[in-house]
């Protein structure tokens, strides 16, 4: 298949918006779960920014199904023999263009669509557990779902930057304007779905405003659908735990 | 346990993600600007 110089549109901005928000919500969470103070102000957020995630998460996978061409999950190249092929037309140098995401890409977004929904639920489980040392069994886990979500967004950004030089296609830059050159035989998406895109804003809008306006900073407890979670310890948390631990000692020693 | 191990390393968390941070930033900001740019071209076209 040749390069047509013509741009043609391939991702439609519900897409795009997903994608980069998505992104910016892991780099705030990771950063904030990784490097922030369990005890601090700011590390709920670390929990919100995760939900917020799950949050977009759903809705990208409605998009999967009802969106455009390039943004539906059967536009996705999943198999094995098709990653296999695009490594060696990369390591050989040769072009192989195309419209939409390439096999390593379709791969890298469902590893970390499944990673979110596994970080989601061992979010919830810590958040829910009913002793330290469980929610300490089930953070281990949770830390290991991050980092194998890190690793492979940084192995997804070496290979745009791969796919960018060897290709000459900037599939990254195509993230953001939404075109791409056109490829002989293959159609390009006629709507940007700018409806839809406002009401992804307005619907991720709307979760960050019921987790900021039903979060209690002072207890750092969260009331959501009517379960309450807990987003972090208090120093009174920490001053009645102390104290249970006294009065137990006390009791050990009668 | 690779994984494990690499999740107890901060250093290395900390490149990665700032990596990760300054990508994310460098790309959509190169991106908004080659949309302007291919915009002014049509327009003085």
């Amino acid at each position: 298949m040749n390069v047509i110089n013509n741009p043609v549109k391939v991702f439609d901005l519900p897409t795009r918006l997903f994608h980069w928000a998505f992104a910016l919500l892991f780099v705030g969470a990771f950063a904030i779960g990784k490097f922030g103070d369990d005890e601090g102000a700011i590390y709920p957020y670390h929990m919100m920014m995760g939900m917020l995630m799950t949050l977009a998460l759903g809705l990208r996978i409605l998009w999967g199904i009802f969106g455009t061409k390039y943004a539906r999950f059967s536009s996705f190249k999943l198999s094995p023999s098709a990653l296999i092929d695009y490594f060696k037309s990369i390591f050989a140098g040769n072009k192989k263009p195309t419209l939409g995401r390439n096999p390593a890409s379709s791969f890298a977004a469902i590893a970390m669509f499944g990673l979110i929904i596994a970080l989601g639920i061992s979010g919830y489980l810590m958040a829910t557990a009913a002793t330290e040392d469980q929610m300490h069994d089930i953070k281990e886990v949770h830390e290991i779902f991050a980092t194998l979500f890190l690793l492979i967004a940084v192995l997804h950004i070496i290979g745009i930057a791969v796919h960018t030089i060897t290709q000459k296609d900037p599939i990254g830059l195509a993230m953001v304007s939404g075109t791409k050159a056109g490829v002989d035989g293959e159609v390009g998406i006629e709507n940007n779905h700018a409806l839809a895109a406002l009401a992804f804003v307005l619907a991720l809008g709307a979760g960050a405003w019921a987790l900021t306006t039903n979060y209690d900073g002072t207890s750092k407890q969260l009331n959501l659908f009517g379960q309450t979670l807990q987003l972090g310890e208090t120093e009174h948390d920490e001053g009645q735990g102390q104290g249970e631990h006294d009065e137990a000692n006390e009791k050990d020693e009668d | 346990m690779i994984l494990l191990k690499l999740a107890q390393m901060d250093s290395l968390a900390m490149i990665a993600i700032g990596f990760l941070a300054l990508t994310v930033l460098t790309t959509f900001g190169l991106g908004i600007w080659v949309m302007q740019q291919s915009k002014s071209k049509k327009v003085s076209h």
